[in-house]
């Protein structure tokens, strides 16, 4: 190194003092390694500006290109259609992921991959029951889809405590771990949801595609008859969201203890997972 | 407790099937509360910021889907290709959505690992040179020979000169040569300082080669704060003779903890 020529590798004349100047923004903390990149989007957002705006017009010039025109276009056709599949879907993404993130803590997501696929029985279930229902004239046709609602929640959570009951037993009687139990156990349910499904596809409107895979858009035009914009189904999952919110907020303290120190959550008595 | 998590779970997942299908409920369950990991270690803003990540990933979701596959179909050559499936989408939505997580989360995330350690190494860079600007200094004062320390790259020796620029340490003279100011000399003194004491140190407790004395000092100078250079100083002052070394690693710690190690405590005890 020769410090006699400044630093080397460089110029004659290539440093500037410019001064200390700080970003207007400047991130502190943990955050403060997205420093540089706020740097380059104070120095470059006409550049940016320039391709969000020039992009709306760029596949008009090259028509060879997909660019925002397109996507834009289509998406100036939103309708309220639109609006209801995303709310049917944001509401079950939430309804989902408040358990979800619980689980995730505990280290049991492999579980509600389980849960999720177990419950398939105990909704078949619940289709056969609540149609049982309706045919000996018990229901009504005009309340038949709320008690459908009540049974599948009932046969869901009775499937769950069924997965977990046999899970244990499997475990305690095969003498595997948890996980191999578990695989052993909602594979098979799941299996027999299927099964279930393909046996009474005629009687009951339910296919295994539309299990696997979800009717999001035909859910959401199934609205309900007195509020002709909200889909049942968004009524279903924010019910169900709400209740999992109030149990959160009720529970908190009980599930922070139990997901984070679950030795003392057992000395407290409260059971853990 | 157990039963009844399990049983809001299992509740969740049979309504939200009905609707987005099974496949999709899994990756709803696990992709916004891994997400919102990776971004933040409190529990309560972990909760919020799963539920409001997986309504992002809803509406993002479906609006790619509605919005993208046809004009991307129509020039591949498949007209008829309308959309695509929302749940499809809204999976690929969170995968995508994870993905970037992964590059800016604030403690584990790529970029942020990036940037830590060039920030590190330019740090050590700039020491070195402004290090050498001070041996340099002094050898015109005292007319006796020095050598240049510090091995680093040659864009590590621009950064750390950009770097000292632009905190003032040094000024950059007519022909594009650096000389130090007068805070870059106090800070060049001290890390000199630094250097020398923990040769001196070395020297007297351990027998090292000169080389041997060098490197060392060369690697711990950067982490020499003020109170150990006074321990330091404190400690050569004894005659020599007397092995201090045993007294100065035991002296007691100072009260409060480093930054380092309560950035260590601020992780559950788990991941630590």
């Amino acid at each position: 190194m020769q410090v006699d020529g400044g630093v080397s590798g460089t110029t004659e004349g290539r440093w500037v003092v410019v001064g200390r100047r700080e970003p207007a923004l400047r991130l502190r903390g943990r955050w403060r390694g997205l420093n540089p990149l706020l740097v380059g989007v104070a120095r470059g957002w006409w550049f940016v500006f320039l391709c969000v705006v020039g992009g709306i017009h760029f596949g008009d010039v090259f028509p060879g290109c997909v660019m925002w025109s397109d996507i834009l276009r289509q998406l100036s056709n939103w309708t309220e259609l639109n609006t209801a599949i995303a709310v049917t879907a944001a509401l079950a993404a939430m309804s989902c992921a408040l358990p979800g993130a619980w689980l995730v803590l505990r280290r049991q997501s492999m579980l509600g991959d389980a849960l999720a696929h177990s419950a398939l029985p105990g909704v078949v279930a619940a289709f056969f029951v609540a149609y049982g229902l309706q045919n000996s004239g018990w229901v009504g046709k005009d309340r038949f889809d709320a008690v459908l609602q009540i049974c599948i929640v009932i046969g869901a959570a009775l499937a769950g405590l069924l997965t977990a009951w046999l899970t244990a037993a499997v475990q305690r009687l095969g003498q595997v771990d948890k996980g191999a139990a578990l695989g052993v156990v909602f594979t098979c349910l799941f299996a027999a949801g299927i099964v279930m499904v393909r046996m009474t596809a005629d009687d009951v409107h339910l296919d295994p595609d539309c299990a696997l895979f979800g009717v999001l858009e035909a859910a959401a035009g199934d609205t309900l008859v007195s509020v002709p914009w909200l889909p049942r189904s968004a009524v279903a999952n924010g019910v169900v969201f709400l209740v999992n919110l109030g149990l959160t907020l009720l529970f908190f303290k009980e599930l922070r203890i139990a997901a984070f120190d679950a030795e003392l959550s057992n000395t407290l008595g409260i059971p853990r997972a | 407790m157990q039963y009844s998590l399990l049983a809001a779970t299992a509740i969740a997942a049979a309504t939200a099937f009905t609707t987005v299908g099974s496949i999709l409920v899994i990756g709803l369950l696990v992709i916004p509360a891994a997400i919102a990991q990776l971004l933040t270690v409190r529990l309560g803003r972990l909760i919020v910021l799963s539920i409001g990540l997986a309504a992002v990933m809803a509406v993002v979701g479906h609006a790619a889907a509605w919005s993208i596959p046809r004009p991307v179909f129509e020039r591949l050559g498949f007209p008829q290709v309308r959309d695509m499936g929302t749940s499809g989408m809204i999976a690929v939505v969170g995968g995508l959505m994870f993905g970037a997580a992964v590059l800016i989360a604030p403690r584990t995330g790529v970029l942020m690992r990036i940037a830590d350690r060039a920030r590190v190494l330019t740090t050590i860079a700039a020491d070195d040179l402004l290090g050498n600007l001070y041996r340099q200094e002094e050898s015109v004062r005292t007319a006796a020979p020095w050598t240049p320390v510090g091995v680093s790259s040659r864009w590590q020796e621009r950064a750390a000169g950009w770097w000292l620029l632009r905190r003032g340490l040094v000024a950059a003279g007519p022909s594009g040569s650096l000389t130090l100011t007068a805070r870059g000399r106090e800070a060049a003194e001290s890390l000199v300082r630094s250097h020398r004491l923990w040769e001196t140190w070395l020297d007297r407790n351990f027998a090292l080669s000169n080389e041997q004395l060098h490197k060392a000092a060369d690697r711990v100078e950067h982490y020499i704060g003020p109170e150990i250079r006074m321990r330091l100083r404190r400690n050569c002052l004894i005659p020599s003779g007397i092995r201090m070394g045993a007294i100065f690693l035991a002296a007691p710690r100072a009260p409060d903890p480093s930054p380092i190690s309560r950035r260590l405590h601020d992780f559950p005890t788990d991941q630590r």
